[in-house]
């Protein structure tokens, strides 16, 4: 299986097969990244779309630097910041769950889950999805989010704690 | 308490196993011998698969999406021909993209994809 730099720098070159296939490999996870910051399907569904149109656009300046990863992630947060600083100009509720009420017992543990997720401060809710579901390495969301290493450990610190708080 | 707290700030990476060598010896020699930080280790793994599960269990990216991205970037496919077999066959295929048609073709040999042309690649992308 083809890297996802391998990837990239195959779309780089106009390869639309290789773009189909990192498209395949990312989108779904842009979007639940997206919806992580802004707990609005639709608005990360346009986060997911915008994300991988610039990736198309931009991959000639993927220089390397970084993982293809925390790359494709850092396009698709700038593309979320965005569009909530937009959006708060219009005054949008954000969805409780994102998804429907369920009498299964999973389910509703589930919806706690992300309930208790959305509760976060933002800034600890994006490092909690970036380790937990990405596993991307501290040092590399330090670099992301441009914030230092400490910043990120300490926000993760809290996050758990609220977490199993409101869990237990 | 100190080291505690460092070494709890470092569970979640040690569980995903992404800490650099160094870290992660660290943090095992504490863990074989604080309970504390042995429960914390316990927690925090039971929060990083309810949050996992309860991440995936979100409604998944709607298929249209792929869609409207498909269009935007490589345009809206014209005509499409595909002749031989999956042991060796030909693929033509014409977008519009913007005011340009962009073509390319595909030799498959055995399942596998060897571009032939692309016209959008010398044309650029917009």
């Amino acid at each position: 299986m083809q890297s996802d730099r391998e990837l990239l720098t195959k779309v780089a070159d106009g390869d639309e097969s290789a773009f189909e296939r990192l498209y395949d490999r990312f989108a779904d996870r842009v979007y639940r990244y997206a919806f992580t910051i802004l707990r609005d399907r639709h608005l990360a569904q346009e986060v997911a779309q915008e994300t991988m149109t610039a990736i198309w656009k931009g991959a000639t300046r993927f220089a390397g630097r970084s993982k293809a990863s925390t790359w494709i992630f850092g396009i698709a947060r700038n593309q979320a910041l965005s569009l909530r600083r937009k959006e708060s100009r219009t005054e949008t509720s954000p969805e409780i769950a994102g998804v429907e009420p369920d009498p299964s017992s999973q389910i509703l543990r589930q919806q706690r889950v992300l309930e208790a997720m959305k509760r976060l401060p933002d800034d600890q809710r994006e490092v909690v999805f970036l380790t937990f579901y990405e596993g991307l390495p501290y040092k590399q969301i330090a670099r992301m989010l441009e914030i230092p290493e400490g910043t990120v450990k300490s926000r993760m610190f809290h996050a758990k704690r609220k977490l199993a708080e409101v869990l237990s | 308490m100190k080291e505690c707290r460092d070494i709890q700030e470092l569970i979640p990476w040690y569980i995903e196993g992404v800490l650099g060598s160094e870290e992660s010896v660290r943090v095992s020699s504490h863990l074989a011998v604080c309970e504390a930080c042995r429960e914390d280790l316990a927690v925090t793994m039971r929060l990083r698969l309810e949050v996992r599960g309860a991440l995936e269990a979100l409604p998944e990216l709607p298929a249209s999406a792929r869609t409207n991205t498909m269009k935007g970037t490589q345009g809206r496919p014209l005509a499409k021909l595909d002749v031989g077999s999956f042991l060796v066959g030909l693929s033509l295929g014409a977008n519009l993209r913007n005011r340009n048609i962009p073509m390319r073709g595909d030799l498959r040999v055995l399942g596998r994809t060897i571009p032939l042309f692309n016209t959008a690649r010398k044309g650029g992308r917009t």
